[in-house]
């Protein structure tokens, strides 16, 4: 090969030749690229240095010293633990945002195609009015909606189940109870043996041509299973538990040159795996048995990646790892780690567990401090704050709206013979919508409602104007107290990169699984 | 049951309100259903905004900051100027792209009707109280439109509902053009101005306030701009349309180049009253325009000339060299911006330059071409002569065009770069394009903005020092443009492979290919898409309120909810949410429905 | 290929690279102009001709855009008065509105010559942050307002905030005050940061928030305009915090900062001896000879000096007043008054002291 292209070289029409002039160009341009990043960062590297805050992740560990509104903890004594606390605020927004604007949406949606005049307007109406109207106005606009009502008042005192007021808004809630996670771990089994036994029955009704009723047999599987469960099944999931303890033990006991070395291995492994693969199948090019350049671009990529992960591994990026993957107090106080993840598991997942999986938890208003002050008990029922509901439903609504015209185009691009077919096997209205429109239409809609959910997913970093501590805001107050605001931007940008790769990921796994079903 | 009754077979009106509204029991449920809920709502708003707690003179009295925070009085023409152009354009463009519709009087007495009725429907549903929290925490009703009031409107506007109603199936065969109508809807609008009323606040000489502060008409102090304004527009209007009877086909082009440029205008020259010192202009602006209009003349000249074949990829590559370098060298800016223009010259020219007459239009928009954008930049670069307390001539309403349109500007050549590097078949450049618009797209809004605030500075070699609002710009600039690099790929996309080809077939270059065949086309794909998202810059551009610039949001609620002189308004927010909201909805929905409309006539985005 | 596509695909670059220009020419701003080793601020400010100060924009009393873009209150005032010193005619200034997150970088940066958008003086910001602070002209404190009908009064303590709801604005030291001093009874509070104190101010109208805490002069502000029914108390007797509030310049640039200096001392001078910009011109030069040195008699010889014009703080008392003028000007109207407070004439029992001028 190399052979071949050294017997054709000549000087003379060298520099004219297609291939050269492209490859060079790209090492120019890399060039280029990667001197203008170092220069930046160079730039950027020395000014901090020369300003008395120089770049660092020790603020991490430090205590930030200053509480925040609301989370799994208001005090944290560190700062990833404070990052940690926004991250799970804002997840929280996020899944209970998707979850209402997919279904908000969709009926409005279809509210839009209804024939009905009254609801189509009235749906159409409120499409153009939240669409147009920045989302930042609006959520700022429900916090002073939310803050119209009026404060709690010391006669207001006693158990309620549904209030609202200037503090948020009360009502009941299951609250969980110890065995939960063993009830939902068992659920989760159950409906998985439900589909074990709905497809069973499937293909026995298909081979012998009896009717096996699959939806009743998996529909009591599931019952019988799930009746079980509630009695006390769940205490099953203890293995779990146990097994988990022993994986605890066994982390706790690896030493961190260990990981380093797995993880260097593992890389070479792959990236000489991967190589070989791209020289063995050589026909992704456009002639057959010759490397294409993207071939050789991949080949070369993958051994610097592996160069690159192998060298990681030994610096403190790769301690940082292994004290992670240890379980160490160093990794700054945060007490993170796969002991402790195992260890987590196997205290929920425990044999000697019993009682009731949830238990409904009905708010009351009670006083605070020792004053006239009155605040929903903050462990009975369940609180939604000001703050939360504004950013909460701000985007909700927001998306929805977006939503509702995917769902609107979606069912719109479905050709209208499809429908005609069905009305004319007497199908009715709402069987068509549901068993032939629908399911056509969720293809189409799939990838601009994965974008809709991405855009939810960013927009809740407004909550950082009506005082949610998401982890924007939890990040701002943090570099106000450190002066860190670099590190502070990095922890963002890797989360929000990390929470778009899933989103999308779960999006395109749904999608190619519906395109395997197109024929 | 309703559908036996006569009425509802017969009586077309009866009809419609059976299949629209009750033609099953469930849509019957859902009538009444949402019915209420809008009834309710509206109730609920009208209630809010009259309430007497409300205090809407703390938005009238400071909608001058609003518009343009501290712009000098004695500069305010140049306000003026730049709306006036704007609207002069607006004017020249309908009578323009006027698409000859008519509508008959009759068709007008019909949405006349509409509006009366639905107005008299609105009036006579609207809440006698409301409700007022007093001190002490009770509530109590307040009447906030006394019956006498409401009859004083209902009346008149149910007579004229019902004489609409009956005028509207006169038989006159009068046809109206659909375009002049609805330019003396926009008069009747400005003609408002003079009659409807609104609370305000007067101050003596000595600044003290007058209780009670009287009524005045809207917009009392601009009601003369406007209407000399509208005068203008009707001008312009009419001699668009003289200008579409004589048929004169340059305008076609002219006209959207002229609406591409005016924001640069508007912004660089008559918004900012830039001081341009002459040397200046003769010691970098005239050479720069000589040097190119020569270079650009001789490579215009000789692009076609046979015994120059065989150099041209060495003169090409010279040329990219001597660009690189004039980046490099301290130089004029001007130098450098011409430079890039030039290069774009050299790509394009030997395409069209192989006629006489090619060659003599190419010169002609070669210099024309120098001419402007030296004015621009002479414009943009300079500093401004204006003075104003708070250090930027930007503020309010204009900070959020500013941001909104060079939002959109700046993103969009970046954007094309990174579609372009994205589709590319080289695969390093695309996996650096790729990973530059995942991140960018990946994180939110927000946190660039805070990049831009707190930790851009720190990435600027010493002694460079940008102000936030150019900051800002930068990271917008680098926002959008990756999410317009990702409409710009979709319209790469729906390329056929055969334009490929055969611009490969008749021996373009790729360069040729890209900017003569590829780009062009995706981009007339994507004009839609472009248009829905300078709507959304403008939404997004309120969010640099968080970061305190001081945009249209940030003054509604920061600044005036903490006034104290000379009228308190101190926690006046509600009032400040509420009209934002009314007043980007205005211009979002008037624009986007405007924008739809005229797509559809240009016939953008088809194929 | 039509000649329409490719007229505008050049109006496209050209609109692309004008922009490029305005965001990159516009602001090369190089900074050679800020070797401070060799120029004096002073020196920079005098030839420019206008003098840039760094204020809030929207802090009540302090810096307020009025209607028409103007800026007022008690910080505009010094800043207008450092510019009567400077130039003899009060207007040349143009403000900077500044965040809280953003006021030392502008600073440090050049961007404005000096903050005066009341600022804490602290050691970290004095040292670590290349900062010096000139004469405080205004003596702060943290302190947290609550309801009389809740329960609070003004001799309720830390220990009474117990379970209740807080809320404070970000961006300062606030935050961290008040988790320390609650955590140091044992009481649990619930912190709602919010970005600007008016947020704060509607949270706490509303009933969201039990109680509200901020720098002492802004709830006293607050309670002035909003308090109709005389319900709300402010506590602890003793602020929780020290905020001296003062000018901030740019440190190792001592001409430049006894200009400010001197500034604010001449407007504590004058009040001590009453004089006001009303009867400046019929003060007794020779009955108060520290008068006659401030008010440029004798040539004005310590002014020359200090390379301003003879007549500089007698423009100052002039044109904007000397401090009692300028604090009740701005402040009484909300409320805040010198009487026996920390701000009251040294003589009074207050703080307000200036060295003599001689």
């Amino acid at each position: 090969m190399l052979g071949k292209v050294l017997k054709n070289f000549d000087i003379r029409t060298f520099w004219r030749d297609v291939r050269f002039l492209k490859w060079a160009g790209q090492v120019l341009f890399l060039i280029l690229f990667a001197y203008s990043l170092v220069l930046f960062v160079q730039t950027g590297i020395n000014n901090l240095q020369s300003t008395n805050i120089p770049f660092s992740f020790d603020f991490l560990g430090d205590t930030p010293g200053v509480s925040i509104a609301e989370g799994f903890e208001t005090l944290p004594d560190s700062g990833l633990r404070m990052l940690h606390v926004g991250m799970f605020n804002m997840i929280r927004i996020m899944i209970g945002g998707i979850i209402v604007a997919t279904i908000f949406g969709t009926l409005l949606g279809i509210a839009r195609l209804s024939s009905n005049w009254i609801v189509e307007k009235a749906a159409t109406s409120l499409l153009e009015v939240v669409r147009n109207v920045p989302l930042l106005v609006q959520i700022l606009f429900f916090q002073a909606f939310l803050l119209s009502f009026p404060r709690l008042e010391e006669r207001d005192r006693g158990e309620i189940m549904f209030h609202v007021s200037s503090k948020g808004i009360a009502y009941p809630w299951p609250e969980r109870q110890e065995s939960a996670f063993m009830f939902f771990g068992f659920l989760l089994l159950t409906i998985y043996l439900a589909r074990r036994v709905f497809k069973w029955r499937v293909s026995l009704l298909e081979k012998e041509g009896r009717d096996t009723n699959p939806f009743l047999w998996s529909f009591l599987t599931f019952l019988i299973l799930t009746f079980g469960n509630w009695l006390g099944g769940y205490k099953l999931m203890g293995i779990i538990g146990l097994i988990s303890g022993y994986i605890s033990t066994v982390f706790d006991s690896i030493p961190s040159i260990a990981y380093q070395a797995l993880f260097s291995v593992i890389a070479v492994v792959f990236a000489f795996r991967y190589i070989r693969k791209q020289i063995r199948n050589t026909d992704t090019g456009e002639i057959r048995g010759i490397l294409s350049d993207d071939d050789y671009f991949r080949i070369i990529l993958s051994g610097v990646v592996a160069v690159f992960v192998v060298l990681l591994m030994f610096m403190p990026f790769g301690q940082n790892l292994t004290y992670f993957l240890e379980g160490d107090e160093l990794f700054y106080k945060s007490n993170w780690g796969m002991p402790q993840f195992f260890d987590g598991i196997a205290k929920r997942f425990d044999f000697n567990i019993s009682g009731p999986p949830v238990i409904m938890s009905y708010p009351e208003i009670v006083q605070a401090g020792t004053t006239k002050f009155t605040r929903y008990s903050p462990d009975l029922g369940k609180v939604t704050t000001v703050g939360y509901f504004a950013t909460w439903f701000g985007v909700t609504l927001y998306t929805a709206i977006f939503i509702s015209e995917v769902v609107r185009s979606g069912i719109m691009a479905i050709s209208k013979g499809q429908s005609e077919a069905g009305l004319s096997l007497g199908l009715r209205r709402r069987s068509l919508l549901r068993l032939i429109i629908l399911p056509q239409a969720f293809r189409v809609m799939l990838p601009p409602m994965g974008n809709q959910y991405l855009n939810l997913a960013k927009n809740t970093s407004l909550g950082v104007a009506v005082a949610y501590p998401e982890v924007v805001a939890v990040g701002q107050t943090l570099y106000n107290q450190e002066g860190q605001t670099l590190p502070v931007f990095l922890v963002w940008m890797i989360f929000y990169c990390s929470i778009s790769l899933s989103i999308s990921s779960i999006i395109n796994y749904y999608n190619r699984k519906m395109k395997i079903v197109e024929r | 049951m309703i559908s036996n009754n006569k009425f509802f077979i017969e009586n077309p009106y009866g009809r419609w309100v059976r299949d629209n509204l009750f033609s099953s029991s469930s849509s019957a449920f859902l009538t009444f259903f949402a019915g209420f809920m809008v009834i309710y709502s509206y109730r609920g708003i009208v209630g809010f905004i009259l309430n007497p707690e409300r205090m809407w003179t703390s938005v009238t009295y400071n909608m001058k900051l609003y518009m343009i925070l501290a712009y000098p009085d004695e500069a305010m023409i140049r306000v003026w100027l730049s709306v006036g152009l704007a609207l002069i354009l607006g004017g020249l463009s309908i009578g323009f792209y006027n698409s000859g519709k008519s509508i008959s009087l009759g068709g007008i007495f019909q949405k006349l009707f509409t509006i009366s009725a639905v107005i008299a429907l609105l009036i006579a549903l609207a809440p006698t109280n409301t409700n007022v929290i007093q001190n002490d925490g009770s509530i109590e009703a307040v009447e906030i439109i006394p019956q006498d009031v409401r009859m004083l409107i209902l009346g008149p506007s149910l007579v004229l509902t019902l004489a609409f109603f009956f005028l509207r199936n006169i038989k006159i065969k009068n046809l109206f053009n659909t375009a002049k109508v609805n330019l003396t809807y926009f008069g009747l609008i400005i003609g408002s101005l003079y009659f409807i009323k609104i609370p305000t606040i007067s101050l003596d000489s000595s600044g003290e306030r007058i209780i009670p502060d009287p009524f005045l008409p809207i917009a009392s102090t601009t009601y003369i701009p406007w209407t000399i304004l509208y005068v203008g527009m009707l001008l312009f209007f009419f001699i668009g349309s003289l200008l579409k009877n004589k048929d004169v086909k340059i305008m076609s082009r002219l006209i959207p180049i002229a609406w591409f440029l005016c924001p640069l205008f508007i912004f660089s020259w008559i918004f900012k009253k830039p001081l341009v010192e002459l040397n200046t202009v003769f010691s970098a602006d005239i050479p720069s325009i000589l040097v190119f209009g020569i270079i650009g003349f001789l490579i215009i000249r000789f692009s076609d000339n046979e015994s120059i074949g065989v150099y041209r990829t060495p003169i090409n590559i010279g040329f990219f060299i001597l660009s690189v370098v004039v980046f490099l060298l301290p130089l004029v800016f001007i130098f450098k911006a011409t430079m890039v223009l030039l290069l774009l010259l050299l790509v394009v020219s030997p395409a069209i330059a192989t006629t006489k007459e090619g060659k003599r239009q190419l010169f002609i928009v070669w210099v024309v071409s120098l001419f402007v954008l030296t004015f621009l930049i002479r414009g943009a670069s300079s500093d401004t002569m204006l003075v104003t307390p708070t250090g930027s001539i930007f503020g309010g309403f204009s900070l959020t065009w500013l941001l909104a349109i060079f939002g959109t500007y700046a993103s969009f050549p970046l954007g094309l770069a990174l579609a372009l590097g994205r589709t590319s078949t080289l695969p390093v450049i695309r996996i650096i394009c790729t990973g530059i618009i995942e991140i960018v797209r990946s994180v939110p809004y927000i946190t660039w903005l805070f990049f831009a605030s707190v930790m851009l500075t720190v990435f600027l070699p010493a002694g460079v020092e940008f102000n936030l609002i150019i900051r800002v710009l930068i990271l917008t600039a680098f926002f959008s443009g990756a999410y317009f690099a990702e409409y710009i790929r979709g319209g790469l996309q729906s390329i056929p492979k055969g334009q490929y080809e055969a611009a490969n077939a008749i021996g373009m270059n790729p360069f040729q290919r890209i900017f003569l065949v590829i780009v062009p086309q995706a981009l007339r794909t994507i004009i839609p898409t472009l248009v829905g998202s300078v709507i959304t810059s403008f939404k997004d551009s309120s969010l640099v309120a968080i970061i305190g610039l001081f945009d249209i949001l940030r003054i509604g609620t920061s600044v005036i909810p903490a006034q104290s002189q000379p009228v308190v308004f101190i926690g006046r927010n509600l009032e400040q949410l509420v009209f934002l909201s009314f007043f980007f909805w205005v211009f979002t929905f008037v624009f986007s429905r405007r924008s739809m409309k005229f797509e559809k006539r240009l016939g953008l985005g088809e194929r | 290929m039509s000649k329409k596509s490719l007229l505008l695909l050049l109006i496209l670059s050209m609109v692309a690279v004008a922009c490029a220009t305005d965001t990159a020419e516009e602001e090369v701003v190089v900074e050679d102009e800020h070797d401070h080793e060799d120029h004096s601020t002073l020196e920079e400010v005098l030839e420019r001709g206008f003098v840039k100060c760094g204020v809030s924009g929207s802090a009540t009393a302090f810096s307020e855009t009025g209607a028409d873009g103007s800026i007022t209150g008690f910080d505009a005032d010094y800043c207008y008065a450092v510019a009567a010193a400077l130039f003899g005619d009060y207007s040349k200034v143009e403000f900077k509105s500044l965040t809280s997150a953003e006021r030392f970088t502008s600073l440090a940066a050049g961007d404005i010559d000096v903050l005066i958008r009341n600022t804490t003086w602290t050691q970290s910001r004095d040292t670590e942050l290349g900062n010096d602070f000139g004469p405080t002209t205004y003596f702060d404190g943290q302190q947290l307002m609550g309801r009389n009908s809740d329960g609070i009064s003004s001799s309720s303590t830390l220990a009474d905030i117990d379970g209740l709801s807080v809320c404070t604005n970000a961006g300062t030291t606030t935050e961290k005050n008040i988790t320390e001093g609650a955590g140091l009874v044992g009481a649990t509070i619930t912190l709602v940061t919010v970005e600007k104190f008016s947020e704060a101010m509607d949270k706490f109208i509303a009933g969201e928030c039990d109680i509200v805490t901020t720098d002492g002069s802004a709830l006293v502000g607050r309670r002035a305009v909003n308090d109709a029914l005389n319900d709300w108390s402010i506590f602890p007797q003793s602020p929780i915090s020290k905020e001296p509030l003062g000018p901030v310049y740019r440190s190792n640039d001592s001409a430049w900062g006894d200009v400010i200096n001197w500034v604010v001392y001449a407007t504590i001078i004058a009040d001590e001896y009453g004089v006001t910009s009303a009867n400046v011109d019929s003060v007794d030069t020779d009955a108060f000879p520290e008068l006659g040195r401030l008010f440029g008699a004798n040539d004005g010889e310590l002014q020359t000096v200090m390379g301003l014009d003879a007549k500089a703080f007698y423009n100052v008392i002039k044109q904007v007043g000397n401090y009692d003028e300028i604090y009740s000007r701005n402040l009484n109207p909300v409320g805040l008054f010198r009487e026996g407070g920390a701000n009251d004439r040294w003589t009074n029992g207050g703080l307000i002291y200036a060295p003599p001028a001689r």
